[in-house]
């Protein structure tokens, strides 16, 4: 079936769909992600669309260190988000961490999460603290260049 | 007086009050004070710190006031309550929050109250041994403490008597019960 899998990337690589997770962030990179979809960024126009479930997803936008409560719901929300998928890791938090990382609460930074359910999880790291608009939309083009 | 039967009225409710500043057993400024207008001026803020004092009376011990706005000071287990108490009603302070900290050989639970009208933040601060690591809970006088004092028997282990709703807030549902990530020297499992 390689051209419907061809055409699921193109759907993907035009127009992909966000579902955003926080996985304990101080919601800094929320209110940045929030700004994308405000007219001055207005990531719409690139055909972005922020979605209310997982199931709709082509993207998820991980901000936050991942706690040991929201773990393993992160991982069902990998596993329930539809092949192909960009897990796009928002901020230093998401990265490694940030300086939370010596935290009681820390329970691994997201892409070892990520991949202890799927070692060939496609993961985008988009640094900053939180990482500038203009900085989020460049990471997730380079990323989409590449597929 | 018309005030305080409105107090006492609303007193009934689950939030009751009317800032008590303009009761008539106040000191001299209480021709100056109605409820609900500023006054942040210094005196004021002196005559409010001297009501509370009178009020506490020996109950109180170890004031300091490292800034113009701000008392600390230390009552005892037993007395908690009731000066918590006197502080939310008598007084007419609003609760803002309540810090646990491991001192060592004690845990220590400060609470801290603001009267937003003079600009004054009044620091209550109760001690327990750690043997024991218990404390009265304020949340019958101030409901508003409920969470707080849920969060801080999960964090520093203080266990809060008459609290009605004594289970865990925010550590997750499989962390080890009996470890305390606030305390001194709280094992980490990495290491």
């Amino acid at each position: 079936m390689a051209v419907l899998d061809k055409l699921k990337l193109w759907g993907l690589k035009k127009s992909p769909w966000v579902y955003h997770v926080n996985t304990g962030a101080c919601n800094n990179c929320d209110i940045e992600v929030l700004e994308l979809l405000t007219p001055r960024f207005d990531v719409e126009r690139l055909g972005v669309l922020l979605v209310p479930s997982p199931r709709h997803a082509d993207a998820l936008l991980v901000t936050g260190i991942c706690t040991r409560q929201i773990r393993p719901r992160l991982q069902e929300i990998y596993r329930q988000t539809p092949k192909p998928c960009l897990v796009v890791c928002l901020g230093a938090c998401a990265l490694s961490g940030g300086i939370f990382h010596d935290a009681w609460h820390f329970a691994g930074p997201v892409d070892e999460v990520i991949r202890e359910v799927d070692p060939d999880a496609m993961i985008v790291y988009i640094p900053g603290c939180p990482p500038k608009p203009e900085a989020m939309i460049a990471g997730i083009a380079k990323a989409l260049a590449q597929l | 007086m018309n005030t305080d039967q409105v107090k006492k009225e609303k007193n009934n409710s689950v939030y009751p009050r009317l800032p008590a500043i303009a009761s008539a057993a106040a000191g001299p400024s209480a021709a100056r004070f109605k409820a609900g207008t500023t006054m942040r001026t210094q005196s004021a803020l002196e005559d409010v710190i001297e009501r509370l004092k009178g009020l506490l009376g020996d109950r109180s011990a170890g004031w300091k006031r490292p800034l113009p706005g701000r008392v600390y000071f230390t009552v005892r287990r037993e007395d908690a309550r009731e000066v918590g108490r006197m502080i939310f009603e008598d007084i007419g302070a609003r609760f803002v929050t309540a810090s646990g900290s491991d001192l060592g050989e004690e845990l220590e639970a400060l609470y801290h109250f603001s009267l937003d009208a003079v600009g004054l933040v009044v620091n209550m601060r109760v001690r327990t041994p750690k043997a024991e690591a218990t404390l009265p809970s304020l949340t019958p006088v101030v409901p508003a403490a409920e969470w707080i004092e849920r969060e801080m028997r999960d964090l520093v282990g203080i266990t809060f008597e008459g609290h009605p709703r004594p289970e865990r807030l925010i550590l997750s549902d499989d962390w080890p019960e009996g470890v305390y990530p606030l305390r001194k020297g709280a094992a980490d499992e990495r290491g």
